[in-house]
């Protein structure tokens, strides 16, 4: 390929880009193009890569700042900004408005565009990292709004509790009937404040401050109309968009407390 | 690295370190002056010296103390780490005259750094269980 042929693909890629044209791209791709970091190859998988990214960000806006062409090589640096509306790699919309920066370098091969490759932001990364955020805080959200179901809704079934090392709780079943039967009906006024919160892959971590007055039996522990309040960091893994483990790391000297027992003392 | 440019889990990293290599004027490099150390909500040091000191006390009561890491992850100026430890108690601990039992700890650190430092430390932490460990009877160590 000439330089000047590589550019007349390059025009017609840009100008399919601008008209959210994700068909016309498809044909300037070859038949067995592939992308560095990329699970998959072949023209269709990438046609379909870019119909999902244009359903799910459908207010995407793209600009070349830079671009390169020299033989069979097309460099350039492209500036979107785009907001996550739709369903996108299987995870639901987060509304999260990405500003990116990113550099590719397209190679050219027999009139189409064979190898793509891409250095910029981890973008679907930083949408599962808004999404598994999301998903914690609508936990949190439904814990102070005592909605059992709506707490539920965010464990995996096979959700685990693990409290200080040990596996207390199976099931997401288990779980909900002990926020809705011990921890709702026993601390009615039980509320929960987000203190920190950060993720990183899959995992959330939320420092949290909670408090309610033991009006109600918790589990085995009748009534003492003493105020629980407690300090504790959850550590939350996430598996296809819900929580499947919860370690959290908390003192149960509050807990002991309620039932009479000895305190457990300071550092 | 400019000390400014020192990420949190690399802060939290050398805190780890300094500590396993039982270097406490390390351990406090990492530290700002004024540094803040809450335990359980309960504010427990204010300064880099406070908590010098209670490293060393810490160090003292558990010569043979090890803390493994079991994640390590940041967020900005924030890292969360989670751990478990345990060490022989050998002197006064929060209290307790040493038993010369094992003692088993576990919980999760934050770290908030400013300018290379870390400037603020929440942990949580059970404190019942290693208080029934330091009391019991049993499992003493000679």
């Amino acid at each position: 390929m000439t330089t000047e042929e590589t550019r007349v693909l390059w025009e017609k890629y840009k100008a399919a880009d601008r008209a959210g044209n994700a068909d016309a791209i498809g044909q300037l791709y070859a038949e067995d193009v592939n992308g560095a970091g990329f699970p998959f190859r072949g023209r269709d998988a990438f046609r379909r890569l870019d119909s999902a990214f244009r359903r799910a960000f459908p207010d995407y806006q793209g600009e070349y700042v830079e671009e390169v062409i020299e033989g069979d090589k097309v460099a350039f640096i492209l500036h979107y900004t785009a907001t996550h509306t739709g369903r996108w790699l299987g995870m639901e919309p987060t509304g999260l408005k990405l500003d990116v920066l990113e550099s590719w370098v397209f190679t050219v091969r027999d009139g189409h565009f064979a190898k793509l490759v891409p250095v910029g932001p981890d973008v679907p990364g930083m949408v599962r990292r808004e999404a598994n955020l999301q998903l914690v805080r609508r936990m949190y959200e439904a814990e102070n709004a005592h909605d059992a179901d709506a707490y539920g809704a965010c464990l995996a079934p096979d959700f685990e509790a693990w409290g200080n090392g040990q596996l207390i709780r199976s099931g997401c079943a288990a779980q909900v009937a002990h926020m809705r039967d011990e921890t709702f009906a026993g601390l009615p006024d039980w509320r929960n404040e987000t203190l920190s919160l950060l993720a990183d892959g899959n995992v959330v971590v939320a420092r949290w401050h909670a408090w309610g007055t033991h009006s109600g039996p918790f589990g085995a522990i009748p009534a003492s109309g003493r105020r629980m309040d407690v300090f504790a960091t959850s550590t939350l893994e996430i598996e296809k968009g819900l929580i499947r483990r919860h370690l959290f790391d908390i003192d149960t000297s509050p807990l002991r407390e309620l039932s009479g027992g000895p305190q457990g003392g300071t550092t | 690295m400019s000390s400014a440019e020192r990420s949190a889990t690399e802060m939290v990293r050398r805190l780890v370190r300094a500590e396993a290599d039982r270097d406490l004027d390390g351990y406090a490099a990492c530290l700002s002056e004024d540094v803040e150390v809450w335990i359980n909500g309960q504010l427990r040091a204010n300064s880099r010296d406070a908590q010098r000191d209670v490293t060393a006390a810490t160090l003292a009561a558990f010569p043979d103390w090890e803390r493994e890491t079991l994640s390590l992850i940041e967020m900005g100026d924030l890292a969360a780490l989670r751990w478990r430890g345990s060490g022989t108690h050998r002197a006064d601990w929060a209290g307790i005259p040493a038993s010369g039992n094992r003692v088993d700890f576990q919980g999760t650190s934050w770290a908030e750094v400013a300018d290379g430092l870390v400037t603020r430390i929440w942990i949580d932490m059970d404190m019942a269980g290693p208080m029934r460990q330091m009391t019991s009877q049993e499992g003493r160590t000679p």
